[in-house]
């Protein structure tokens, strides 16, 4: 079952995979925030979700459930109106 | 000298007393004098509506500069053209632009960009992308720091599937504000579509940074709120996506209709198998937007009339400002009152909306005038005025129907996926009933049981809200889910 899942979701987020590869290179900007820990020692680590940790029912009807949203096209479209002048 | 001749108005308009000068101009384009030859009419036309514009009443000048253009030497036409941009560019109003362009010639002395820009901008209107493009490049190549230009072109790419390029017009056009602070419109705008076309490229993580950068009190943070919850959503953040969406759903935001941001929150409580939430969310819906779908309907059915879509439009505008003052709204028409408020932000009939308070505005300004007590400029203007008015309103009635219709369609999308998503919510129930009845204590003694216990849970469930009292603007965005991944292998 988990295996067909994880089929599943790589049909709808093949995106995640994919990401890694595209060109764009967006230079983070440097975020003016100071986290004072004062003199206490932090130690974390950062965690991404892991597919192997997702499980759902296979009769799921993916498909028809989830309209994913590819683009955010006709926002940009109604946004341009402001550049007019 | 005749004080009624365009040589004694002359004086006026160079020491810019335009108020004295526009009754003498109007006798001189307008009235039936003999003596006046056709090109000091057409003169005086020009200069009228030159004396209007300076005067602030956009839309009454526009008429006497249309009538100058064409009839005049090239030189009056051009003046005439490029006040009528300028008033085209006031007034948001793309049919006047459409005749001022299509009155330019390339081989006067205009400025090309104000050329290339304007024309790409009618064909854009007309949905002639390619051209439109073309004009937009030429645009560019004469100033590359035209903003309509850069943001067009990236839209273009979009549209073209290349995030890419699109990307490297939207970065320039970003770049050009970076001394603005984020709270300015364009700069905003540019960040936002940055962001998008990073998700349109599928770099969730880069994404989501840059739709971080919107501030709380943006026009359009909002917006991005909804857009980011879907950038963590696919990069399978589930617990930040949800997080998001809790923020759009606090009473801040209860005046919007939003039944895709509540779909979207289904679905991923549905990939993490919170039954408890998810029956919620379910219960929400099927209260707030399942039965507009049938309201709707009945709406279309009924053939309302112009006055009728009219008349809602106004109500919905004066009920919103009772809404957002802290009163309770009283509408009482065919539409859900939220349904409609949102159809008024569609591009096209907020745009049209616009123009008729400018023209409102415009006028009430004249009867405030001494031009007003003149009865031949009274009725000139009233004529125009009303004319304005009742073709704005007829654009926004066919723009209105249109986007109940979109909406409508859209709304019966959400409630298909809403029909299975309650049947599937109701399986995940059963299921965990079912697995939960075969646990031992020690397993149930998890992270979540323990959050149950505490009091905020009590109160909340999963949302974690760290302030009291009502929603304030700098605490929107601080929800934390806090909820864990319920889905057991079956």
């Amino acid at each position: 079952m988990n295996k067909y899942f994880v089929s599943l979701t790589i049909v709808f987020f093949t995106s995640a995979a994919l990401s890694q590869d595209s060109d764009i290179v967006r230079v983070p900007k440097k975020r003016r925030i100071t986290l004072n820990f004062g003199a206490d020692m932090v130690k974390a680590n950062a965690e991404n979700p892991d597919l192997s940790n997702i499980h759902a029912s296979k009769n799921f009807n993916w498909k028809k459930m989830i309209k994913i949203k590819e683009n955010f096209i006709p926002e940009v479209e109604s946004n341009g109106q402001a550049f007019e002048k | 000298m005749d004080k009624n001749t365009i040589n004694s108005v002359k004086p006026l308009m160079d020491s810019k007393k335009y108020q004295q000068a526009v009754p003498i101009l109007f006798k001189i384009a307008y009235g039936n004098s003999n003596q006046i030859t056709p090109k000091q009419k057409t003169i005086a036309q020009q200069w009228l509506g030159v004396a209007l514009f300076r005067l602030g009443y956009n839309q009454a000048a526009a008429f006497p500069l249309i009538a100058s253009i064409g009839q005049a030497d090239q030189s009056v036409s051009e003046k005439s053209i490029l006040t009528l941009i300028q008033i085209t560019d006031k007034l948001n109003d793309k049919s006047l632009l459409s005749y001022a362009v299509s009155k330019l010639d390339m081989n006067t002395k205009l400025s090309k960009e104000i050329f290339y820009t304007k024309s790409a901008e009618v064909f854009l209107n007309q949905d002639q992308v390619q051209l439109a493009d073309e004009n937009f490049l030429k645009a560019l190549q004469v100033n590359p720091k035209n903003e309509n230009a850069l943001y067009q072109l990236g839209l273009s790419y979009l549209k073209k599937n290349n995030p890419k390029k699109a990307y490297s017009y939207f970065e320039q056009l970003e770049s050009l504000y970076s001394g603005k602070s984020i709270l300015d419109e364009k700069k905003g705008l540019a960040t936002l579509a940055i962001a998008r076309t990073l998700y349109q490229a599928k770099q969730w993580n880069s994404a989501i940074e840059a739709y971080r950068d919107i501030p709380k009190n943006y026009e359009f943070y909002r917006q991005s709120q909804f857009e980011m919850a879907w950038a963590h959503f696919r990069s399978l953040n589930f617990r930040a996506a949800l997080g998001t969406i809790e923020t759009l759903q606090t009473p801040f935001y209860e005046t919007y209709y939003d039944p895709e941001s509540l779909i979207l929150r289904m679905i991923i409580l549905m990939f993490v198998c919170q039954s408890e939430d998810l029956n919620s969310a379910v219960q929400k819906y099927e209260a707030a937007y399942y039965p507009m779908q049938k309201q709707i309907e009945n709406w279309q059915q009924k053939n309302s009339t112009n006055s009728d879509i009219i008349e809602m439009i106004r109500q919905t505008n004066l009920n919103l400002k009772l809404v957002q003052n802290g009163y309770q709204q009283k509408f009482k028409t065919g539409l859900p009152f939220y349904f409609v408020r949102t159809i008024l932000s569609d591009k096209k009939i907020n745009s049209q909306h616009k123009l008729i308070s400018k023209i409102k505005e415009e006028r009430i300004k004249f009867k405030k005038s001494n031009l007003y007590q003149i009865k031949s400029l009274r009725i000139f203007f009233e004529k125009i005025y009303t004319s304005r008015i009742q073709t704005a309103q007829q654009k926004i009635v066919t723009d209105f129907k249109r986007a109940v219709n979109v909406q409508f369609n859209d709304l019966k999308q959400y409630n298909s996926q809403f029909e299975l998503i309650k049947y599937e919510a109701l399986g995940i129930k059963k299921t965990q009933l079912k697995l939960a009845s075969q646990m031992t204590v020690s397993e149930k003694n998890s992270l979540e049981s323990n959050l149950q216990k505490s009091s905020y849970y009590s109160e909340n469930g999963f949302r974690y809200w760290p302030f009291d009292g009502e929603f304030w603007i700098d605490e929107i965005g601080n929800y934390q889910y806090v909820g864990i991944n319920r889905c057991i292998s079956e």
